[in-house]
């Protein structure tokens, strides 16, 4: 066993150091580059090829008056969706206009129709700006093919913006009203759709070796409003020429000549969520699985009668406890009989729940004596036990070292209902109650403003919570802003609805300390299956009350239902204890489903914080790793006209786990939702610790995502 | 070390970190915090490199207890491992940093505390490497980026290439030198065993990972 460790100084093997090769492989793959608009292209059209499944890109792209920033993010193989923010300056230089940069954003859909084959080109249909106000409308069809040597040659056909510009005639039908300025923008009209001159387009990009690349096109985009009405810059030539330079995996650069008199930029960032950059997760070895003797050999070892012994309970208990701390795993509650244990933990360290669940499983036959066969392990999230994973002790000593033990262990192991806590389980001493504390710092941004498109303040979050029984917890943030320009903002609301959300700016004025929440919240298990919560307090910066929500969802399901009550009401703008006149009953019923492969979608259908009633549709991708890109859409009886500009409520939200880029484990994600315009239709109010999120982690298919790790 | 630069860089200009100290008793927030800030300061200059500690015979034999020394090329890292665990013929060795690796027979089955771990593999037995003739098939399991489970098959041959008289920490063996040569889709793997006249494998050089490279084991054990 370990007493006979050798004294000599030892040292680790493994360094922070990391192993890069993993990602630098990556490179070795054909590329397939980004256009100015920041989908998959040649300089400022696109292409018919798709980024590699998965890949989250950020361009940041320039020439002349133009500025574009783009996250695109290749949702499945063949389909991608990406968000665009871009700026034309000197828009009323020539034509009167209220603003004097035109800041627009933009929704894209690309679907690869045929992927290359030996003589099929990868052939892919474009929809850009398809919710905008309709600027940069345009519908493609892309083919791009490999000729060797490096060298892509793509050809394609245009419409809307895409065919402004050598129009071949309109061959679909030539109506195609144009929109601008007076409307709302956000409707998603088909009728227009491939309709209206057609124009044909091209290019050759040509890779030269692994980190520069040339490109040349034809661009069939007049820039009708930019070069011809408006004139922010001249447009002599069809042609645009290019040299790219992709120093590593992760960037890659471009300069440009374009349309004969302007010079552009173009920066991409890639992102990869199924490679992690550091390779991997460090962390240190597992403890070994104990084998028990033989029962023919050791008949004593595998008596049942220890269970008798005064005291067991404290010995075991502090051997558990000595094996998992390292681990972060805490013992909430033991229970045990002559056969079985029933092991509730507190998982505070692994972003993986299966690799928690198997360091206690090894913890386990460690400690427990031979006649225990069958290990439940219970996590704990919030007080609640939110499922049982059941582990045969003989698979366990069978699989530890077996070929394939991760999909072996997946297919023996039970993800069960937790069942109720037995009566003689013993919770873990100094747990509750419990006070933690911590200061850290935060940042806080708006984006959009057509004023100042990215402001932010950045200060120290005060954060504090009691845990007074398991699933009673009182729990509060107050956050000081040191230094930001948050509260520069000049933009006064003209929305028609009460202003649930587009008083944001307001709530930015503080100088001095903000309560950002303060609530107890009451977490349980009603019975098996049904999750229940209710929080009071100051829920969120803008609103406080009360929350009520209930979830029904079986560990093996991948459908759960929910329904949530709250009333609520508008806090004051100084972000101290008061309250606003406006208070709302608002709620939603909730359908989740996780549809395989990671892709999830919910359906809230309620009644908004405006007093609207309507519903969101939310789709996901989520990545075994954490990873999260999703996009969302809420319709409510309110009128594209009284919601103003976007018409309806949409975004696209991001979560990446810490220990992606740290390469440590932690549970800790980073998340951020983007809304083009944030309104106050179709507004949702924010409560922490909602069920879903809470107990799914350690339902399938979640962990039926992840088993290997369990032998981590 | 560029590529992981770069990625962060991006990730910074996401979450726009601010460098501060964070403090409290909810260590899962704060250390979070530490090793982000960690994770995005640029390390200047060479990356410090672990050296191992000089031994001597002397100082081995007076612990008397059975050490390997691993040594990782492609990470410049030095080890020793102690047995933590043995299960028949499985011994798992380990540090004190608690990482190491878990050997059937001198064969490496997986890697543990790695970060590009080696979770499982089909190995040859240590008669298939001693026999210094024939042919078997190999199966690696990893874990990708994404938790991901991935297989890499190889099918290998083995073939005596010499005869070799090495020296570990002041002793001498005469040994034959056995060369593993496994093909696969993911490219070609050579693992080197150097075997005593008794068929024990006194040294060797095994794949491990992409991550990690070829780990070179040598035994302290008299």
């Amino acid at each position: 066993m370990t007493s006979k460790r050798p004294i000599l100084r030892v040292l680790g093997l493994a360094t922070s150091v990391l192993a890069l090769s993993a990602y630098a492989v990556a490179m070795a793959e054909p590329y397939t580059t980004l256009n100015m608009g920041g989908v998959a292209g040649l300089i400022d059209m696109p292409s018919g090829e798709s980024m590699p499944d998965g890949r989250l890109t950020a361009s940041s792209t320039h020439f002349g008056p133009i500025s574009r920033t783009t996250l695109s993010f290749q949702i499945t193989p063949r389909l991608s969706g990406s968000f665009r923010y871009s700026g034309t300056r000197d828009w009323d230089e020539v034509v009167g206009s209220r603003f004097s940069t035109y800041y627009d954003r933009s929704f894209d859909l690309r679907y690869q129709v045929t992927q290359e084959g030996r003589y099929m080109p990868a052939i892919t249909v474009g929809l850009q700006d398809f919710i905008g106000t309709g600027l940069a409308s345009g519908e493609y069809i892309a083919a791009t093919k490999n000729v060797g040597n490096g060298v892509k040659v793509t050809a394609g056909l245009g419409w809307g913006r895409l065919g402004t510009y050598g129009s071949l005639g309109s061959p679909l039908g030539s109506d195609r009203p144009s929109s601008l300025d007076g409307d709302e923008g956000g409707d998603v009209n088909i009728g227009p759709w491939f309709k209206g001159p057609m124009a044909a387009f091209g290019g050759v990009e040509w890779q030269i070796n692994d980190k520069w690349g040339v490109k040349a096109e034809y661009s069939s985009d007049a820039y009708v409003q930019e070069s011809g009405l408006r004139q922010t810059f001249e447009r002599k030539s069809p042609f645009n020429f290019g040299v790219e330079y992709q120093p590593n995996a992760a960037m890659r650069v471009g300069a440009y000549y374009m349309y004969g008199s302007e010079i552009g930029f173009a920066a991409h960032f890639l992102l990869d969520p199924k490679t992690r950059p550091g390779g991997g997760i460090a962390d240190t070895a597992p403890s070994p699985v104990k084998v028990r003797p033989a029962r023919s050999a050791d008949p004593e070892a595998w008596s049942p009668e220890w269970v008798d012994q005064p005291g067991v309970d404290a010995v075991l208990r502090e051997n558990l406890v000595k094996r998992l701390e390292d681990d972060g795993i805490i013992i909430e509650a033991l229970s045990y009989t002559g056969s079985t244990v029933d092991l509730r933990i507190r998982n505070v360290r692994y972003d993986s729940e299966a690799q928690a669940i198997g360091r206690a499983a090894r913890a386990l036959s460690q400690v427990m004596p031979a006649s225990v066969e069958t290990f439940e392990i219970v996590p704990v999230v919030s007080g609640i036990a939110t499922s049982k994973v059941v582990v045969r002790r003989t698979d366990l000593e069978a699989l530890e070292f077996a070929v394939d033990n991760g999909t072996a262990l997946g297919a023996r192991a039970l993800v069960t209902n937790a069942g109720r806590i037995p009566d003689s389980a013993i919770y873990g001493e100094d747990l509750y109650p419990k006070f933690s504390w911590s200061v850290l710092p935060y940042t806080r941004t708006a984006l959009f403003d057509p004023q100042n498109p990215l402001r932010g303040d950045a200060g120290l979050r005060f954060a504090a919570s009691y845990d007074i029984a398991p699933g009673v917890v009182v729990a509060g943030s107050v956050t000081q802003k040191i230094i930001g320009n948050l509260d520069q903002s000049t933009r006064e609301s003209t929305s028609v609805l009460q202003h649930v959300r587009s008083d944001a700016a307001k709530y930015n004025k503080t100088d001095g300390p903000a309560l950002e929440s303060l609530t107890v919240a009451w977490y349980s298990r009603p019975a098996d299956n049904v999750y229940g919560r209710v929080t009071a307090g100051y829920l969120e910066r803008m609103f406080g009350g009360v929350s009520a929500e209930l979830l029904w969802k079986r560990p093996e399901s991948p459908l759960a239902i929910g329904a949530e009550v709250n009333y609520a009401r508008q806090r004051d703008f100084n972000l101290g204890l008061g309250f606003q006149d406006y208070g709302v009953v608002t709620g939603h019923v909730s359908a989740y489903y996780s549809f395989g492969s990671g892709y999830t979608g919910q359906l809230d259908v309620g009644r908004y914080l405006a007093g609207d009633i309507g519903a969101t549709l939310s789709l996901d991708r989520e990545f075994a790793n954490g990873w999260k890109v999703g996009a969302f859409a809420t319709i409510t009886n309110v009128s594209a006209e009284d919601f103003g500009e976007g018409s309806f409520d949409k975004g696209i939200r991001l979560s990446i786990p810490v220990n992606w880029i740290t390469g440590k484990p932690t549970r800790k994600l980073l998340s951020t939702t983007l809304r083009p315009l944030s309104r106050d239709g179709g507004a949702r109010l924010e409560v922490q610790g909602r069920l879903y999120d809470t107990v799914r982690d350690y339902h399938d298919p979640l962990l039926d995502m992840q088993w290997g790790r369990f032998w981590r | 070390m560029g590529e992981v630069l770069a990625v962060k860089s991006v990730i910074l200009a996401i979450v726009a970190a601010i460098a501060l100290v964070g403090c409290g008793s909810d260590k899962s927030a704060t250390g979070n915090f530490a090793d982000i800030r960690n994770a995005f300061t640029p390390k200047f200059g060479k990356q410090e490199v672990a050296v191992a500690p000089a031994i001597t015979r002397d100082s081995i034999r007076a612990l008397n207890v059975p050490l390997l020394r691993a040594t990782i090329p492609a990470l410049g890292t030095v080890g020793f491992m102690g047995v933590l665990d043995t299960k028949g013929d499985i011994v798992t060795w380990q540090t004190t940093e608690r990482d190491g690796v878990v050997l059937r027979r001198g064969i490496v089955l997986r890697s543990q505390g790695l970060t590009d771990e080696l979770m499982s593999a089909q190995v040859p037995t240590a008669a298939q490497i001693t026999a210094g003739s024939g042919g078997f098939s190999r199966q690696y399991y990893y874990l990708d980026g994404a938790d991901q489970q991935v297989r890499w098959d190889y099918a290998c041959t083995v073939e005596e290439t010499g005869r070799e008289t090495i020296v570990i920490v002041g002793l001498s063996y005469d040994t034959r030198l056995v060369t593993e040569t496994c093909n696969g889709a993911q490219g070609r793997i050579t693992n080197q065993y150097w075997i005593e006249s008794s068929g024990n494998i006194r040294q060797s050089v095994q794949w491990i990972s992409k991550g990690v490279g070829y780990m070179k084991l040598e035994s302290l054990i008299e």
